[in-house]
């Protein structure tokens, strides 16, 4: 038998219970995982989720951003930058995962999938450092 | 002739026997005194005239050697002349190589010499330039961490925000 993958499964899973109420979600998350033990594939759970959640998220245009501060950040400012992520990646809404690090110094760090932009105080000095080496 | 023999009372036989024993001393003495004498003398004349003739070959053979020696002289003044000639020469070429050598090594030395400067000056400026980065860096986190409070943070933040593309 062919085996299928946890992004196929957890794409599968997002499409058929999208339009699903609660009760109806949970009876096809059971029939899955009655599925996965049949045929020896529980491993595979931790993976599917992580797909779902990246499936859905896509799906209804969440995106999520790792934000890096030396201090919490004011709502303004995360509506503000949430406003600007919005236009540039084309998405409905963003989901802040907020991280604070006093070795930044200031500024902040923001991170979505695989770009990174750091604009933090530590980083800034790290390179002031760096032109006054050469 | 009587007349004349009587004039001078000439006695025929003495004269006879005079001019017999006359002629036994001339031959007497022409084969004992003279005769050697001759041969002594002839041979003399010719160990002189042999030793002339030696003198006169010797000066001529000394002559020929004088001759010879200058000429070998001469030879050996030319050939000493070509040998001091070629020795000089060679000093000379043997002396431009040495110097052309000591330039080199001159040259290799003071070239050596620069780029170990050169590199002893970039590895201290180098040295410096790290030493004066950390300073700074150090410095300005020391500041920061006093100086920095949240309103200036948020400032920074806003400014990272509308920079960002």
């Amino acid at each position: 038998m062919k085996k299928i993958s946890a992004k196929k499964i957890a794409q599968a899973l997002y499409e058929e219970t999208k339009d699903l109420d609660k009760k109806q979600i949970k009876l096809r998350v059971e029939n899955l995982l009655n599925y996965l033990v049949r045929n020896k594939n529980l491993r595979l759970a931790d993976e599917i989720v992580a797909a779902f959640d990246a499936y859905s998220k896509n799906q209804e245009g969440i995106l999520d951003v790792e934000l890096f501060s030396a201090k919490a950040i004011g709502a303004e400012i995360k509506e503000s930058l949430a406003k600007k992520l919005k236009a540039a990646k084309n998405v409905k809404k963003i989901n802040f995962i907020e991280q604070q690090n006093a070795s930044l110094l200031g500024g902040l760090i923001i991170k979505t999938g695989d770009t990174i932009y750091d604009d933090s105080l530590s980083a800034r000095l790290e390179s002031l450092k760096q032109q006054i080496k050469s | 002739m009587e007349s004349l023999i009587s004039t001078f009372h000439l006695d025929l036989k003495l004269i006879i026997a005079q001019l017999v024993n006359f002629l036994i001393v001339a031959g007497v003495l022409w084969f004992f005194a003279l005769k050697p004498i001759m041969k002594i003398m002839k041979e003399r004349t010719e160990k002189i005239e042999k030793g002339l003739k030696d003198a006169k070959s010797f000066e001529e053979k000394l002559a020929q050697a004088e001759r010879d020696r200058l000429k070998t002289l001469s030879v050996a003044k030319k050939e000493a002349e070509i040998l001091l000639e070629k020795a000089r020469q060679e000093a000379e070429a043997n002396k431009k190589q040495m110097i052309s050598q000591a330039k080199g090594e001159i040259e290799k030395l003071v070239a050596s010499g620069k780029t170990q400067l050169a590199s002893e000056k970039e590895k201290m400026v180098s040295e410096v330039r790290s030493e004066i980065g950390d300073l700074v860096v150090a410095a300005t986190k020391k500041v920061l961490d006093v100086e920095l409070n949240k309103e200036i943070d948020n400032k920074i933040i806003k400014e990272a925000i509308k920079e960002m593309k």
